[in-house]
């Protein structure tokens, strides 16, 4: 009894609504990891001659210069096994211990004619082989197949496409002589390698962009001279470098940027007085208005399926960056304001998928790539304290932005170079050196 | 005891035994009521009542970003919130050894007679009153010099995520306290939060649930809720070991915080 009541007045002193529960915090979602990748050395089969020996070591070369482009994802480490054939499975217990996740290995055997290399490609997790193939060893396209198998590897892990079959288009005046300043139009791919000029006109080329299918470049020229010049839009085959002019409206017929059917682009256009974009059907020339705003608009760029166009605007008094869907008939269809801060904002484009804007804006005395969500969230700044930097461009995969920055030399000459950085703001390095100042990178889509 | 020696008595038997059951009963009722009425009670643990804790604020832009998005990545707002916490202590410490000599000199006062001790009396306390508004100005220019000019420059940078600090359900001391130091903890675990390709954008979740000693160590951990896949759970659980020791615990909520009420979620 003395116990039970006890127990019972204790009871009674216990706080009825004392605190408890669990509390959840959220800490967000994770970083990406980097995984390993071994790409091992060839193994030689046979009598190799040399330079396919050379060749085949530079397809390695190439294959891991290509992955290590995308640092947040993968990181490269050196061979540890002695290079074997293709017939020997691999160790997975060793690479395993070493936390490789992915292996290559591959070999060439001696043949009379062009060899080829065979790749095998492993998920040492789950020791499977994701990818194998031979690559031909032809001199010549070897940069170009190299690139094309580090894509089939890469889209074995992430079924989707990378960024190594693409290829960069840029304006360079590497050409000019003294003051006779000239610019062209040049293709390098996306490593910076293999350029090659695609004009030779002997004026200044501007803006240019190319079709969704590579066939056709489209751009601006003015012509060399000093009689009257006026801003032409210009076409070009691809295959033949055979030109026509498309547009030669009185004034600006510039900016122009191919929509996916090939057969339309956008561009700005000032022939009204006004500056305005429209869409040019490149076979009959006819044109349909898209901005109809009394403030000059210019400066189009399109998401990758051509539903949304960004551009520039004057209309709110000082530039600012709007979007639009550019299929409205005779009004500005969904337009809507992005930009409300910087003292001057530029080349605006689209992230692959349409969620992002990155542009170039003015501040500090030289203009910084910022980007910005589609809906005006989100306005984070990319680069500082790295020269000028200016005329962004997303690669098709929308993990890359190229841009091209100014550095100052002396009091009398600066240098543009075409640089690539990731997404958000990590920059890789050059891909343009000692070749003239260039400008207005643009991906192949 | 005293109080059985009273049993034999039928009155005191009768009225005592008659309380018991009134009180027994309103205990039922209360119960009975707080389950309704969703308040939590002690003996019936609810666990599908958990507060989740958002401490999340959003600072709208009003310019251009200063700060590039690897600089903010860079910038470590625990670092922030212990240079606060330690100016502040700084600054308890100067407020109390002022009113301590407020304190020592004002004994002195009773022994005048009227209108001496109120005159003395007004004086210590302008004196006192003077003494502690200059050192909350000393310790406000601290503040402000040391942290509010960081805290500032980053609120007027914009886009960065600042930490605030959520109270939840009751607003006694312990309640926040134990909030902002659960507030802490994801910017330490974050770092070591890394997932592979493959496990990304699945829209996995999990939460673990964490036991804190009170030099901040991690006693254990137990997968509170699984997300289905054991990699993922694992990546979370190895992510809150690397991020161990914790900071210290302050000893009102180690109680909560020995006992496992504190749960991070991945990602919430």
């Amino acid at each position: 009894m003395k116990i039970i009541s006890s127990l019972i007045l204790v009871l009674f002193c216990h706080q009825l609504f004392a605190q408890a529960g669990t509390t959840v915090i959220a800490v967000g979602e994770a970083e990406l990891e980097s995984e390993k990748i071994l790409i091992e050395e060839p193994f030689f089969d046979g009598a190799v001659s040399p330079h396919f020996k050379a060749g085949a070591q530079e397809v390695i070369s190439i294959l891991r210069n290509d992955f290590s482009f995308y640092k947040k994802k993968f990181y490269s480490i050196s061979p540890i096994t002695l290079a074997s054939s293709l017939s020997t499975t691999p160790d997975f217990e060793v690479l395993n211990k070493k936390a490789i996740k992915y292996y290559l290995k591959s070999e060439v055997v001696a043949s009379s004619g062009t060899p080829n290399l065979y790749v095998a490609f492993y998920d040492v997790s789950s020791k499977h082989k994701i990818f194998e193939g031979p690559l031909a060893l032809t001199l010549s396209q070897m940069r170009e197949n190299a690139h094309i198998l580090a894509d089939s590897l890469y889209y074995s892990i992430f079924k989707k496409h990378s960024i190594f079959i693409h290829k960069v288009i840029f304006v360079s005046d590497r050409t000019s002589i003294a003051n006779n300043k000239k610019k062209e139009a040049y293709i390098m791919d996306f490593d910076g390698k293999g350029v090659r000029q695609l004009t030779k006109h002997g004026g200044t080329v501007i803006s240019p962009d190319i079709s969704y299918d590579s066939s056709h470049l489209i751009y601006s020229m003015i012509p060399e001279g000093k009689r009257a010049r006026n801003v032409d839009l210009y076409l070009m085959d691809l295959k033949s470098f055979e030109y026509k002019i498309v547009s030669s409206r009185k004034g600006i017929n510039s900016g122009a940027v191919f929509l996916p059917d090939g057969q339309h682009v956008l561009l700005t256009l000032s022939y009204t007085g006004n500056a305005e974009i429209y869409k040019l059907e490149l076979g009959s020339g006819k044109l349909t208005q898209i901005t109809h705003h009394f403030a000059a608009d210019v400066d189009p760029a399109l998401n990758k399926d051509g539903t949304l166009m960004t551009f520039l605007s004057d209309r709110p008094g000082k530039a600012n960056i709007y979007t639009l869907d550019p299929r409205g008939v005779g009004v500005e269809k969904d337009i809507k304001r992005i930009s409300f801060v910087g003292l001057f904002n530029a080349t605006p484009r689209f992230s692959p998928d349409g969620k992002e804007i990155v542009f170039s804006s003015w501040l500090d005395n030289r203009f910084d790539i910022f980007r910005i969500n589609s809906d005006g969230s989100g306005l984070s700044r990319l680069t500082k304290d790295f020269g000028s930097n200016e005329d962004p461009s997303y690669s098709p995969d929308g993990e890359f932005i190229v841009f091209s920055s100014q550095r100052i030399l002396s009091s009398k000459s600066a240098i543009q170079d075409i640089y690539i950085m990731d997404k958000d703001g990590e920059i890789l390095g050059p891909l343009t050196h000692n070749f003239g100042n260039c400008t207005t990178p643009r991906w192949t889509k | 005891m005293e109080l059985f020696s009273y049993w034999h008595e039928e009155t005191f038997k009768s009225y005592f035994l008659r309380s018991l059951s009134v009180h027994i009963l309103i205990l039922l009722f209360a119960i009975l009521f707080g389950r309704i009425l969703d308040i939590p009670v002690p003996f019936f643990n609810n666990f599908s009542k958990i507060t989740a804790v958002e401490s999340v604020v959003r600072v709208d832009l009003v310019a251009m970003p200063k700060m590039t998005l690897a600089e903010l990545k860079a910038v470590d707002m625990s670092e922030v919130q212990f240079a606060k916490e330690n100016v502040e202590a700084q600054a308890m410490e100067e407020k109390a050894d002022v009113s301590k000599q407020a304190n020592q000199e004002n004994p002195e006062a009773p022994t005048f007679n009227q209108e001496k001790k109120k005159n003395f009396e007004n004086l210590m306390k302008e004196w006192g009153k003077k003494k502690t508004k200059n050192s909350n100005a000393d310790n406000d220019s601290l503040f402000n010099a040391k942290i509010k000019g960081k805290l500032a420059q980053l609120v007027a940078e914009g886009n960065k995520m600042s930490k605030g600090s959520a109270l939840v359900g009751q607003t006694e001391g312990e309640a926040s306290e134990f909030t902002l130091y659960l507030s802490s903890l994801p910017d330490r675990v974050r770092p070591y939060w890394r997932l592979p390709s493959y496990l990304k954008n699945q829209g996995f979740r999990c939460q673990v649930k964490i036991f804190v000693s009170s030099s901040g160590e991690l006693i254990k951990t137990a997968l509170f809720m699984s997300s289905g896949n054991a990699e993922y759970d694992q990546k979370a659980i190895e992510a809150v070991k690397r991020s161990s020791p914790f900071p210290a615990v302050p000893e009102n909520i180690l109680d909560r915080a020995s006992k496992g009420d504190m749960v991070l979620g991945f990602p919430l």
